[in-house]
């Protein structure tokens, strides 16, 4: 139980670095469950708090979300349209430094699932080795052509782990961000659900003090921001249920003895791709062009 | 006499051929040649510095101008006065002569380099990606030309730009240019003041009511002139300041209408002023702004914002090219009787009236109140349940989300 007095979001002093804000109780938090094209997640995940100031929370309609059917999210990916997204779900927690100094930190937490429109035919995502190729695909196209002039802005993936607590292939890592002195880290989870269909469990740490104050990561430190994201991390369960599983054992069988690379690099950016992930010179132009 | 040392002058650094004057005593010279360095190599805020340096040459441009500020006067006629520009304060004496000395100069001459750590005000591109916004440090300070862009003022204490970005967007897109589905699509534009203390509210009482006064906010507001200067000749930029970022463009525009700037084609909106909105439509009125129907939307308990409600009414029916009408300013006052003000002045009214002072005939300057009174009897029957609604949604937004919004 988080001590609200102690940690209480009334700013009523200046903040003495270095300072460890404390956010909401893991173990109090309830597991939420929700069903992703017939699969069922579940997760431990306090309640939404966004603090001082008020932030949306995302919560599905029904524990059933049927991916194809809601509506479809704008992301400023690559021109390549190659990506279809759907939000699921998104919380703000937020972080208290103690003795009223007020929120100085908070996550932002949310799931959502993608498609590939152009995923080679007759492939599910199931296999590792697509899987894979799915996960290279997606950063290429939604990181890997932002440069800031001439420079790589992200790094992805960086500290790869595999999961194998799930019964499909799953991976953990962070994409960094590198552009001058705003450091962003951002941890994303993801697995397949269906033949097409991949989650993506993504948090980032965000400061709500100025940077005068002091750097989260640095004075302001992570320490406990990091272990209850750990902590929501583990607790993430799959469970296929009594639905058709064929396409999963099929894909396992053709799989064989294939596993997810236990060592995956960052990828060599800028890169620009084309809907089908192979490297093209038309969207380099459009790109260059464009910025 | 007979030393080796030869004689220098004190360099001058404009008004050489035409306008008066402007030397620099030897201790800020090397500050000085530091800054022009800068400023060739191409960092706009040097560039704005040595202009504004420069233009000493042309008398003490404007007693009006909001970052000059007066020191002390000396014996003799001489006089000290301050300039605040971006990155640099400069203490600068009139003398006797007519001309402009720069005494000292105070700069951060790492200021591009504190912008990038987002200690300093600055520019930055922010654009909507996996569900959280994503922001990009503008370098050469400038609005994407292309059309229609909008640019957000933000306030300035939501925490770092990344935040900011996010934490901001609601109120964004409430701006009647503009919905929440066009900033996701095309990003916007965000111009970040990076500062441990609110803007205006209560807390800064003096400075809500006078925005032009708060200095701490000066380099910002000269940055942002310097953004609004340069997009004036893309169509249709739409700049909306949401809470403390209201001062920082009433600023800003005052800036470009001393300097006599037009910008015709733009539209500016403030969600939710900490910062008197009388202020900043004179000025908008000066740079030739196009004003929507609602240029600024306050909470029924946002005191200030609400404060000078009446003033900005009357301002807006008096401009000539404001297309603001009788019916839209009754409808305001109607809207303003509801607001906290509104309410402890009907209230006012009301007693005056019960207790029998108001027998004799209303004098002018009641006559506000009297309307508001009339605004908030209208509003009071069937309206008392909105009243109760608004009240809540502004107080305690997240209960309100929860259990009452869509159920009345």
């Amino acid at each position: 139980m988080r001590n609200f007095l102690k940690y209480s979001g009334l700013q009523l002093r200046k903040v003495e670095t270095p300072v460890t804000p404390v956010g909401p109780d893991f173990e109090s938090a309830k597991r939420k469950k929700i069903i992703i094209d017939g699969a069922q997640v579940s997760l431990i995940l306090p309640r939404h708090d966004s603090g001082r100031r008020k932030k949306e929370k995302l919560e599905p309609k029904g524990d059933h979300v049927r991916v194809g059917y809601s509506s479809r999210n704008i992301s400023n990916f690559i021109k390549n349209e190659a990506w279809e997204s759907w939000p699921i779900l998104k919380r703000v927690w937020a972080f208290y430094g103690s003795w009223f100094v007020g929120q100085l930190a908070n996550i932002n937490f949310s799931i959502s699932a993608y498609r590939w429109k152009f995923q080679p035919e007759n492939t599910s995502v199931f296999h590792p080795k697509i899987f894979e190729l799915a996960v290279t695909h997606f950063l290429n196209s939604s990181y890997g052509y932002e440069t800031d002039e001439g420079v790589p802005w992200h790094q992805a993936p960086v500290n790869w782990q595999v999961i194998d607590s799930l019964p499909v292939p799953a991976a953990k890592f962070r994409v960094e961000s590198k552009l001058g002195y705003s450091p962003s880290r951002m941890q994303i989870m993801q697995f397949p659900v269906s033949d097409k269909v991949i989650v993506k469990i993504q948090a980032s740490f965000g400061q709500t003090c100025p940077a005068h104050i002091g750097i989260l990561g640095e004075e302001i430190r992570d320490e406990e921001m990091q272990a209850l994201l750990d902590k929501v991390y583990c607790s993430v369960q799959l469970d296929f249920g009594d639905i058709d599983k064929s396409g999963l054992r099929n894909s396992l069988q053709v799989a064989g003895d294939a596993t997810l690379t236990k060592s995956f690099a960052p990828l060599k950016w800028p890169v620009y791709v084309d809907k089908y992930g192979k490297e093209s010179e038309e969207i380099k132009k459009m790109i260059v062009s464009g910025q | 006499m007979f030393s080796n040392e030869t004689f220098t002058r004190e360099l001058r650094i404009a008004g050489s051929t035409a306008g008066k004057p402007v030397t620099i005593t030897p201790q800020a010279e090397p500050i000085y040649h530091e800054l022009v360095k800068k400023a060739r190599k191409g960092n706009y805020w040097a560039q704005t510095t040595v202009n504004g340096l420069h233009q000493l040459a042309s008398g003490r441009l404007h007693q009006n101008n909001i970052f000059i500020k007066p020191g002390a006067v000396h014996r003799g006629g001489t006089e000290e006065f301050y300039v605040i520009l971006p990155g640099c304060k400069a203490t600068v004496e009139k003398l006797e002569s007519d001309t402009f000395r720069v005494l000292y100069l105070e700069a951060d001459l790492d200021f591009f380099e504190l912008q990038k750590q987002e200690i300093k005000p600055g520019l930055y591109s922010a654009s909507h990606k996996d569900d959280e916004w994503k922001t990009k440090f503008k370098r050469n300070g400038s609005v994407d030309k292309i059309q229609e862009r909008r640019v957000a003022i933000a306030d300035s204490n939501y925490g770092r730009v990344d935040e900011t970005a996010d934490a901001i967007f609601e109120n964004l897109s409430e701006a009647p240019f503009t919905t929440g589905n066009t900033l996701k699509r095309t990003g916007y534009d965000l111009h970040y003041t990076p500062q441990k203390e609110n803007i205006g509210r209560l807390q800064s009482y003096r400075y809500a009511i006078c925005p032009l006064d708060d200095e701490r906010i000066h380099e910002s507001a000269i940055l942002l002139a310097r953004t609004m200067y340069n997009a004036r000749k893309i169509e249709g930029v739409g700049w909306i300041a949401e809470f403390g970022g209201s001062a920082v463009l009433t600023q800003a525009m005052k800036i470009l209408a001393g300097q006599n700037v037009k910008l015709e084609d733009h539209t500016v909106y403030m969600h939710r002023p900490t910062t008197s909105p009388n202020e900043a439509i004179k000025q908008a009125h000066k740079l030739g702004l196009q004003i929507e129907r609602n240029f600024s939307k306050s909470d029924m308990t946002d005191w200030v914002g609400n404060q000078s409600q009446l003033k900005v009414i009357v301002n807006r029916l008096k401009d000539a090219r404001d297309n603001y009408k009788w019916s839209h300013a009754a409808i305001d006052a109607i809207t303003y009787g509801k607001s906290a003000q509104g309410l402890a002045a009907s209230g006012v009214a009301a007693v005056a009236y019960l207790s029998g002072l108001a027998g004799m005939a209303i004098s002018a300057p009641a006559i506000p109140a009297v309307l508001t009174l009339v605004g908030a009897v209208a509003v009071s029957g069937a309206g008392a349940l909105k009243t109760a609604n608004n009240a809540t949604k502004s107080i305690a937004p997240k209960f309100h989300n929860k259990h009452i919004k869509g159920r009345l």
